[in-house]
C-alpha cells in the first residue's frame, strides 16, 4: 500500500510543470516606475525557479482594455498572472471570471469583492500611514511660510487605493491648515495640465503621489525654471532618486517595490504548487528618504539594489 | 497407495497459492497464536530489525562521508574564491600602484598628462573600474577618469574612504561596497564600488603635497564572482566580510537589513582558518574560513548541518521506496517460509480434525514437512490405531465379563443340581431324617442366597467360603460323606474381596474328577491366606484333593478355552455347567492377568487348584469401586506367588484363629452363613 502511494506520488509529482509560467500586466510597462519591481521579479523567478512575461503595455484607458490583456494571457497559458488593476470599480466580475482559469495577485490595487472561494492576494502599502508621512514632510517644508499654496498630482483616482492616499495626505495638509491650490488626475497629460493649472494659481509646493507624475513634476521645474517650487512626492525610479540627490526633489516615499515584487512571486508559487491558498493583503514598507540619509547602508540598498 | 514426493510437493505448492485462505491463513480469533502468525511476525522483527539496523549504519556512514566531501568541497571552493578575489584585488593594487609609482610620483603635477595616462589605465581595466580620481589634500578633485564632474555639496573630506587614507597614510584601504555619489551622471546611472584609496605624494613646481588616490573598484566583479559561488546548492552559501565582520556580499543581504535574517559575524574574529563546526540554537552548522591576504577581508563558507541526503524530493521518494520494497521483499519471503513451516504442522492439524470423522491411515497423513513432523503424525495415528485397539479390548473384555458372569449366574441356577439336592431332600423326609432335610435345605437356600447375592458380583470371602461350605456340605451328603473336606482359610483373607463363585467350580471338580474313583478316604483341603510382596499383598486360595490327579498336559488343557467348549455339555449334566475357565477368566478379567488359577498335578497323586486373587480389604467402597470395574490400587505392583507355589506344597495361612474356623469346617457345619 505505501509503494503504491509513494509510486503514485511520485508519479503526480512528476507531472507537474519544471517551471511555473507567469504573466506580468501592469499599467505602462515601460515606465521606470517599474524597475526596482523588476529586479524583485528578477530575484524571486530565480528563486523558485519560474519564467515570467513582463506584458508590454501601454496606459489603460480602462478597466475592460486591462481585463482583454489579462484574457490574452490566460489564453496564451499562463500559470499566473501578477496584474496592477487600473481601477477598482468593475474589478470583482472580472477576477471572478478569471479566477476560474488561473491564480492571481494584485499589486498595488484594491479590488471589489470576489467569490468566497476564490484566494487572491494583494500586495501593497498602508496608503493612509503612507499619505499621512507625506503630508507630515510637507509640513515640516523649509520655506517657512505660514500657509503654503500646494497642487497635488493624484495619480490614477480610478484606484482605490490612490484615493485613500490622497485623502490621508489632504486630511493631514488640511489639518495644518494648508491650501490646496489644485488637484490634478492622471489623464495622460501631465504637463499640459500642470501648465493650465499653474497658470491658473502657482503655487510653493507640488506632491505627486506617483512615480510617475513626480518625474513630470520635475522636468516642469526645471524647463519652467520654477525651481522654487519644492516637490515632494511618492517614487523610486533613477531618476526620481537622482533628483533627490541633486536636490529637485526634497522628501521622497520610497515603496519597497522590490518586495512587493518578491512577495506576489513567491505567494503564486506556493499556490501553484503546494495549492496553498490565502486571500490576504499584504503590506510592504515604505521609507521617507531625504538626501541627508539616501546614501546610508539600509537605503542605499533599497534605493540601489545591486540585483 | 503413497504419492510420489513430486506429487506431494506439487500438491503443496497448489494449497498454499491456489486455495482459498491458504496463503493468508491468519486466525482472527487468536491472531498471534497462530503458528503461523508467530513465525511470521518473528521472521518479519527480525527482518525489519536488520533492516534497520542495516539501514541506520549506512545512513551514519553515509551521512558522516557525505558531510566531509560536502566540507572539504566547500572549503576547496571556498579557497578557489578566495584566491580569485585575491588575485583582483591585487590587480587593482597594481594599477593604483602603477597610477601612483608610473603616474604620479616623483613628477611634476602635470594634469593633462596625468589625465591621460589614467585614461589609459581606465579603458585597459574599464570592466573593472568605475572610475580614478586624484584629490588634493584638502579634498579638492584635481583629476578623474572617466567623469570629472564631480556632485554639488560632496564633502570628500569626510568621506570614508578620505578619511581612512589619511589616517593611515603608508597603508592601501579598501573601503566596503558603497553607491559612488561623487560625480554627476546625467544618464542616472549609479555604481556600486568598492573603493581603493591612498594617500599620494603630488609634486608641482617643486612643491610637494599630500593627495589621496582613489581607485573605485566595480563591486559587480566581486558579486558576479561570489554569485558564481553560490551556487545552486540552498544549504550552503559564501559571503565575505572585513576583518571587522562587516558584510561585503551575502547572498541575503536585504533580509538581514530587514532584520528578517541573522549572521553573526562577530565570532569569525576568534575563528581561524578552516572549518568550525558551531551550535546556533537548535541547528548546528559548519563554518570554513578564509583570510583574503592584504585586505584582511574573510570569505566564509556556511553550510547547514544535518541530513541533506534528502534534499532533493526525488532522492527521498527512491529511498522511500526502496525501502518499501525491501520490506514487500521481505514480508513476501518471510510468508512463503513461515508457511512452509507451519504448513506441515496445519495440514497435520487439520487431518487430526478429520480424524474424529473417519480413521485415516499411515498414506492419508501428510508426508511433507520435516522429519520431525512426519514422525509426529504417524506416530498420532499409531496412537489413534492403539486408541481404538484397546478400546476394542476393552468392549471385549467388558462383554466377555458380562457374559462369563451371566454363565456363572446361570449355572446356579441349574436344574440338575437342583433337582438332585431336592431329591435328597425328599429322601431324607421320607426317611424321616427331618433335621438332615432341613439342614439340607438351609444349605441350599444360603447357598442359592450367596450365588445371587443380591446381584453383586463382587463379595467378601468369607460370603466366597461360606458358599463353597454350604456346596461342599450339600455334595458330602449327597455323596453319603465319600469325601472329607477341610477349610483352612486365614481371618485377614476372610475381609478381602473376590469375585463371587469361584471355589464352587474348583470343588465341583474336585469332587467329580478328583474324588471318582476313590472310596470313601478322599480328601479335599481348601486353604486361604495372604501372601505379602513388596508393595502390596496377595490372596493365595487352594483347593487340594487327593485323586487320581493328571498329567501336566492335561492340567493346563483345563484353562485351555476350546477344551472349555468341548467340556460344556458334560458339565451341565453333572450339575454347575461353570468350568474352571470360567472362573480364571472371569479373575482376570475383573483383576488382570497375575491373578487367576494355577492347577498343579501328578498322576496319582491329587490336584490342587491355586487362586490368585489381590488382596483388597473388604469395604462398602472397594465393593462398589470393583463392581463398577475399577481396579484396586493394591492390584498393582505385586510380584509374589508365582514361581514360590509350584508344586503341591501346602499353604497354610493365618494364626489360631485361623484353625478354629478350619475345626468347624471338619465337622460339616459352618458358623455363620453369609
Amino acid at each position: 500500500m505505501i509503494l503504491l502511494l509513494l509510486s503514485l506520488g511520485r508519479f503526480l509529482g512528476e507531472n507537474k510543470p519544471e517551471k511555473y509560467k507567469i504573466s506580468i500586466v501592469v499599467d505602462r510597462s515601460s515606465s521606470a516606475s517599474w524597475d526596482s519591481f523588476r529586479r524583485g521579479l528578477n530575484a524571486a523567478v530565480k528563486q523558485y525557479n519560474m519564467e515570467y512575461n513582463f506584458v508590454t503595455t501601454s496606459r489603460f484607458s480602462s478597466i475592460q482594455q486591462e481585463y482583454a490583456s489579462l484574457t490574452r494571457e490566460v489564453k496564451n497559458g499562463t500559470d499566473g498572472i501578477i496584474t496592477e488593476l487600473r481601477a477598482t470599480e468593475g474589478t470583482g466580475e472580472i477576477l471572478d471570471e478569471l479566477g476560474k482559469q488561473v491564480k492571481i495577485a494584485l499589486v498595488e490595487s484594491e479590488r471589489e469583492n470576489v467569490r468566497p472561494d476564490l484566494f487572491i492576494p494583494t500586495f501593497s502599502v498602508d496608503e493612509e500611514a503612507l499619505g499621512t508621512a507625506l503630508g507630515t514632510e510637507v509640513l515640516q517644508s523649509s520655506l517657512q511660510a505660514e500657509k503654503l499654496s500646494i497642487g497635488i498630482l493624484a495619480g490614477n483616482q480610478s484606484k482605490g487605493n490612490m484615493k485613500k492616499r490622497l485623502d490621508a495626505l489632504k486630511k493631514v495638509l488640511e489639518s495644518g491648515e494648508q491650501e490646496i491650490a489644485w488637484v490634478i488626475e492622471d489623464r495622460g497629460q501631465y504637463r499640459k495640465d500642470l501648465d493650465e493649472e499653474s497658470h491658473r494659481k502657482s503655487v510653493d509646493v507640488i506632491i505627486a503621489l506617483d512615480n510617475d507624475s513626480l518625474e513630470a513634476a520635475a522636468h516642469y521645474t526645471q524647463e519652467t525654471g520654477r525651481s522654487f517650487i519644492e516637490l515632494y512626492g511618492v517614487g523610486d525610479s533613477e531618476e526620481v532618486i537622482y533628483d533627490l540627490d541633486t536636490g529637485v526633489i526634497r522628501s521622497l516615499i520610497v515603496i519597497d517595490h522590490y518586495d512587493m515584487a518578491y512577495s506576489a512571486v513567491e505567494a503564486l508559487w506556493k499556490q501553484l504548487s503546494g495549492g496553498q491558498k490565502t486571500g490576504e493583503t499584504h503590506l510592504v514598507d515604505f521609507y521617507v528618504v531625504k538626501a541627508g540619509n539616501m546614501y546610508s547602508k539600509k537605503m542605499e540598498r533599497i534605493l540601489f539594489p545591486t540585483d | 497407495m503413497r504419492i510420489s514426493e513430486k506429487e506431494e510437493k506439487k500438491h503443496f505448492l497448489q494449497d498454499i497459492f491456489f486455495k482459498k485462505g491458504a496463503f493468508l491463513p491468519l486466525s482472527l480469533r487468536s491472531p498471534f497464536r497462530s503458528f503461523h502468525n508467530m513465525i511470521l511476525m518473528s521472521f518479519m522483527l527480525l527482518s525489519i530489525i536488520i533492516i534497520l539496523f542495516l539501514s541506520s549504519v549506512l545512513y551514519l556512514q553515509f551521512s558522516a562521508r557525505l558531510k566531509e566531501e560536502r566540507e572539504t568541497q566547500a572549503e576547496q571552493l571556498l579557497k578557489q574564491g578566495g584566491n580569485r578575489l585575491e588575485e583582483y584585488l591585487i590587480s587593482m593594487r597594481q594599477i593604483s600602484d602603477a597610477m601612483y609609482y608610473d603616474v604620479i610620483k616623483g613628477s611634476n603635477l602635470n594634469l593633462l598628462k596625468v589625465n591621460t595616462e589614467m585614461n589609459l589605465l581606465y579603458e585597459a581595466h574599464k570592466e573593472s573600474l568605475v572610475s580614478v580620481a586624484i584629490f588634493s589634500g584638502g579634498g579638492k578633485l584635481l583629476t578623474a577618469v572617466p567623469n570629472s564632474t564631480e556632485k554639488k555639496n560632496r564633502k570628500v573630506v569626510e568621506q570614508d574612504f578620505f578619511t581612512s587614507a589619511v589616517q593611515q597614510v603608508e597603508n592601501l584601504h579598501f573601503s566596503l561596497p558603497h553607491v559612488q555619489n561623487l560625480f554627476d551622471d546625467p544618464s542616472f546611472r549609479t555604481h556600486w564600488v568598492v573603493s581603493l584609496s591612498r594617500v599620494v605624494e603630488l609634486s608641482e613646481n617643486g612643491a610637494s603635497s599630500n593627495g589621496v588616490l582613489l581607485v573605485d573598484m566595480n563591486f559587480n566583479t566581486i558579486e558576479r564572482m561570489m554569485e558564481k559561488l553560490n551556487g545552486e546548492d540552498q544549504y550552503r552559501y559564501f559571503y565575505l566580510c572585513d576583518k571587522k565582520g562587516n558584510l561585503i556580499y551575502h547572498p541575503r543581504m536585504r533580509e538581514i537589513l530587514r532584520n528578517d535574517f541573522q549572521e553573526n559575524t562577530e565570532v569569525l574574529s576568534e575563528l581561524d582558518d578552516g572549518i568550525h563546526h558551531i551550535k546556533a540554537g537548535s541547528n548546528s552548522r559548519a563554518i570554513i574560513v578564509d583570510t583574503i591576504g592584504y585586505t584582511g577581508w574573510k570569505m566564509v563558507a556556511v553550510l547547514e548541518e544535518g541530513n541533506r541526503i534528502f534534499a532533493s524530493g526525488g532522492m527521498l521518494y527512491y529511498v522511500f521506496i526502496l525501502i518499501s520494497l525491501t520490506l514487500l521483499i521481505s514480508l513476501l519471503f518471510n510468508q512463503l517460509v513461515s508457511l512452509r513451516l507451519s504448513y506441515p504442522i496445519r495440514k497435520l492439524n487439520e487431518d487430526l480434525e478429520k480424524m474424529g470423522e473417519r480413521r485415516l491411515s499411515m498414506e492419508d497423513i501428510a508426508h511433507y514437512g520435516s522429519t520431525e513432523i512426519i514422525h509426529l503424525g504417524k506416530t498420532l495415528v499409531q496412537s489413534f490405531r492403539q486408541i481404538d485397539r484397546l478400546t476394542e479390548e476393552k468392549i471385549e473384555q467388558q462383554e466377555e465379563k458380562r457374559q462369563t458372569e451371566m454363565d456363572a449366574l446361570q449355572s446356579q441356577i441349574n436344574p440338575h443340581f437342583l433337582y438332585n439336592t431336592l431329591e435328597s431332600v425328599v429322601w431324607m423326609i421320607e426317611s424321616g431324617k427331618k433335621d438332615d432335610a432341613v439342614f439340607m435345605v438351609t444349605e441350599l437356600g444360603s447357598f442359592f442366597r450367596i450365588s445371587l447375592s443380591g446381584g453383586k458380583n463382587i463379595i467378601p470371602l468369607s460370603q466366597e467360603l461360606q458358599h463353597a461350605k454350604n456346596y461342599m456340605n450339600i455334595q458330602q451328603i449327597r455323596f453319603k460323606d465319600k469325601f472329607k473336606v477341610d477349610f483352612t482359610v486365614s481371618e485377614e483373607v476372610l475381609r478381602c474381596l473376590t469375585v463371587k463363585l469361584i471355589l464352587q467350580p474348583i470343588l465341583e471338580n474336585a469332587i467329580y474328577h478328583g474324588m471318582a474313583g476313590v472310596d470313601e478316604d478322599g480328601e479335599i483341603h481348601v486353604r486361604g491366606e495372604m501372601i505379602k510382596g513388596e508393595n502390596t499383598s496377595m490372596v493365595l486360595l487352594s483347593v487340594e484333593d487327593n485323586g487320581f490327579g493328571m498329567t501336566e498336559e492335561k492340567a493346563e488343557s483345563l484353562l485351555d478355552t476350546e477344551a472349555e467348549i468341548s467340556d460344556f455339555s458334560d458339565r451341565k449334566k453333572r450339575g454347575s455347567g461353570v468350568g474352571l475357565i470360567n472362573v480364571h477368566r472371569r479373575i482376570q478379567l475383573r483383576f488382570g492377568t497375575r491373578f487367576g488359577l494355577r492347577i498343579h498335578s501328578e498322576p496319582d497323586e491329587g490336584t490342587r487348584v491355586e487362586v490368585r486373587l489381590p488382596a483388597i480389604e473388604y469395604t462398602e467402597e472397594t465393593q462398589k469401586s470393583l463392581e463398577h470395574g475399577n481396579m484396586h490400587s493394591s492390584t498393582d505392583g505385586f510380584h509374589g506367588g508365582g514361581k514360590d507355589n509350584e508344586g503341591k506344597s501346602d499353604i497354610h495361612g493365618g494364626g489360631g484363629s485361623h484353625s478354629d474356623d478350619s475345626s468347624a469346617a471338619l465337622s460339616g457345619k459352618i458358623p455363620g452363613g453369609e
